[in-house]
């Protein structure tokens, strides 16, 4: 999967400026609803539809707008958790279930996991971490 | 036969991810900066190539099964339309966020992922796609400008301001589906020419072979960035502000304005027209300054305003060499320099480099200066003299000059640059300062030709000053750095 590198190569106006990277940040999104609600036909449709009626809804912002830039921000951030944070479990009957842990997960090593252990994350935050 | 981006992307797709996933770095990479731009021979090239050496799934079968998915998606209005070729937008009455998801349901269809180059390229099942690049910028801006006309399935369209999709005959015969913007872009292009003042520079300063600047020249940023503004000047879309105190700056200093913000078409000057747009009014060398990034820079004693660090136009050389790689000048190739791989971009077609000398060494060795008409400087163009002085006074401020004398000999060398260092005098004022007699023996002509070419443009006057301001600027070029 190809991750909307544009951050690196254009600057914050650049990209509310940009048709393009709106469009792709949309599919950026739905990619990681495919990843984190793999054959999970109700829920993947459900979140599409969901992320669908959030881009259109917003349609109407100013191109080169700040609200459009916070707007694919947001949406951004909401894609990362969704393929890094979010974890699908499937049930093997009782109270077993599969945790589908691929390789867009995030996996932290043992001392960053501990120090983490106990903290909540607001989304501000985990946003703001990553950009 | 021409097959389709979707067609073809697929069959990419599904070879590379069995091979190699070249293909999605190299269009991460480039997604952001597509715009349109006419399909080069280069590329069909490549298409041919593509499906030349595909093999696996039939055509049919693939586009069954594209057209069943399209028939279960709930938002295709009007399922009777449905062909291989009915328009995503015009048929179907998909929006350009509707189009994104069918792509995708296309990519779980067939288990493969179509970078996102190609995925904006598509537009239809097959047959009605826009063959390359404009899928970023104009193609999408008409899904949502109301072009949703419906169009009938293949039909010759030889009126350029109809928004259908068109199709021209291709070399070999085959159709080449094509945006009618295009070709009224094109139309407006033909009073353009074919290369911007930067990319002419930039194209000074590559080595030939090699395929880079080189690196120790940092004029050349600079210098490309007051050719933005020289270029947006000539192209009519910012003049210095109407004001009659202005007159007790320095030119340098004055305040420009936008007055027309049609876009160029090209990604640079857009970009700088929208910013100049939508900020302040600032003076010619400020903007120059921002742009670069120089006003944030510390020696400069300025404060370093994190509101005007978006200014700073990134990738300039970057970007004007991927330009002009789609205008089929140059091609990118990867080289290694002792620790890390960097795109080159040798020149490809050394026809417009030698255009370019040819045409310096006209005008700095010759007695009486004739430009011929060329696509880099078409006969309607105007201001065809002012233009070519001043590319020779940016060259000379990015250092790229000589690139282009190398044939000449000792003296005539020597005297092209002091011709250069009179003319960069002479035009870095305004009104344009007159020839003081001086060297005759180079560019009689000129002075009179450029007053004429002055004349006949009366109202054009403020965007000249522009002109004027920028290369004053240059004229500081180097105490600056």
């Amino acid at each position: 999967m190809s991750t909307p590198t544009f951050g690196k190569f254009l600057n914050p106006a650049e990209v509310i400026n940009n048709r393009a990277v709106v469009l792709a940040t949309y599919r950026y999104l739905l990619r990681a609803t495919g990843i984190a609600f793999k054959d999970d036909q109700r829920v993947l449709q459900a979140s599409r539809r969901f992320a669908n009626d959030a881009f259109a809804k917003n349609r109407a912002l100013d191109i080169g707008g700040a609200e459009a830039g916070v707007a694919i921000e947001h949406a951004k951030g909401v894609a990362q958790i969704l393929r890094e944070n979010v974890v699908q479990g499937k049930s093997k009957g009782g109270d077993t279930y599969k945790l589908n842990i691929h390789e867009h997960t995030q996996r932290a090593d043992n001392d960053t996991a501990g120090r983490m252990k106990g903290t909540t994350k607001s989304f501000k935050e985990i946003k703001n971490a990553s950009f | 036969m021409y097959r389709t981006a979707l067609l073809r992307s697929i069959r990419c797709a599904a070879q590379a991810s069995s091979r190699v996933q070249r293909p999605a770095i190299q269009t991460a990479f480039r997604a952001p900066f597509v715009q349109s731009r006419i399909s080069t021979p280069a590329t069909s090239i490549s298409a041919i190539r593509c499906y030349a050496s595909s093999s696996g799934l039939g055509q049919e079968e693939v586009t069954g099964r594209i057209v069943d998915l399209l028939k279960n998606f709930d938002k295709v209005q009007d399922p009777s339309k449905l062909s291989p070729s009915s328009h995503f937008t015009n048929d179907l009455g998909l929006d350009s966020l509707d189009t994104v998801e069918v792509v995708m349901a296309i990519e779980e269809e067939f288990s493969i992922e179509i970078p996102d180059k190609e995925a904006d390229a598509i537009h239809s099942g097959s047959g009605l796609t826009r063959r390359r690049g404009g899928g970023g910028a104009s193609a999408d801006n008409g899904d949502e400008e109301g072009s949703r006309v419906s169009s009938p399935i293949p039909k010759r369209n030889d009126d350029p301001r109809n928004p259908e999709t068109g199709y021209e005959s291709g070399a070999n015969g085959h159709k080449i589906a094509f945006d009618p913007r295009d070709i009224s872009e094109n139309a407006e292009r033909s009073k353009q020419p074919k290369l911007t003042l930067m990319e002419e520079i930039l194209l000074m300063g590559l080595k030939d072979k090699q395929g880079y600047l080189s690196f120790w020249n940092d004029n050349i940023s600079y210098a490309l960035r007051g050719c933005i503004v020289i270029e947006l000047a000539f192209r009519g879309r910012i003049s210095m502000q109407k004001d009659s105190s202005r007159r007790r700056f320095p030119l340098a200093d004055r305040l420009i304005e936008v007055v027309d913000e049609t876009l160029t078409g090209e990604v640079l000057l857009d970009e700088a027209l929208k910013m100049m747009k939508s900020s302040e009014k600032m003076s010619v060398s400020s903007w120059i300054d921002l742009m670069s990034g120089m006003a944030q820079r510390a020696e400069f004693g300025e404060t370093w305003n994190l509101m005007k660090i978006g200014y700073q136009l990134k990738q300039v050389r970057e970007r004007l060499a991927k330009g002009l790689v789609d205008k089929g000048i140059l091609r990118t190739e990867k080289r290694n320099f002792l620790l890390f791989d960097m795109a080159t971009h040798p020149v490809a077609d050394g026809g417009a480099k030698d255009e370019i000398r040819r045409r310096v060494r006209n005008v700095l060795t010759n007695r009486t200066v004739v430009l011929a008409p060329s696509p880099f400087l078409p006969e309607e163009m105007e201001f065809r003299y002012l233009r070519t002085i001043a590319m020779l006074c940016a060259a000379y401020a990015a250092n790229v000059l000589e690139n282009a004398l190398v044939t000449l000999g000792h003296e005539a060398r020597e005297r092209a640059f002091a011709q250069v260092d009179e003319l960069l005098a002479e035009y870095s004022q305004w009104p344009f300062g007159r020839r003081a007699g001086g060297n005759a023996a180079i560019g009689a002509n000129l002075d009179q030709v450029i007053r004429d070419e002055v004349n006949q443009a009366k109202d054009k006057e403020l965007q000249l000053e522009v002109v004027a301001a920028c290369l004053s600027v240059f004229t500081r070029l180097d105490s600056l750095l």
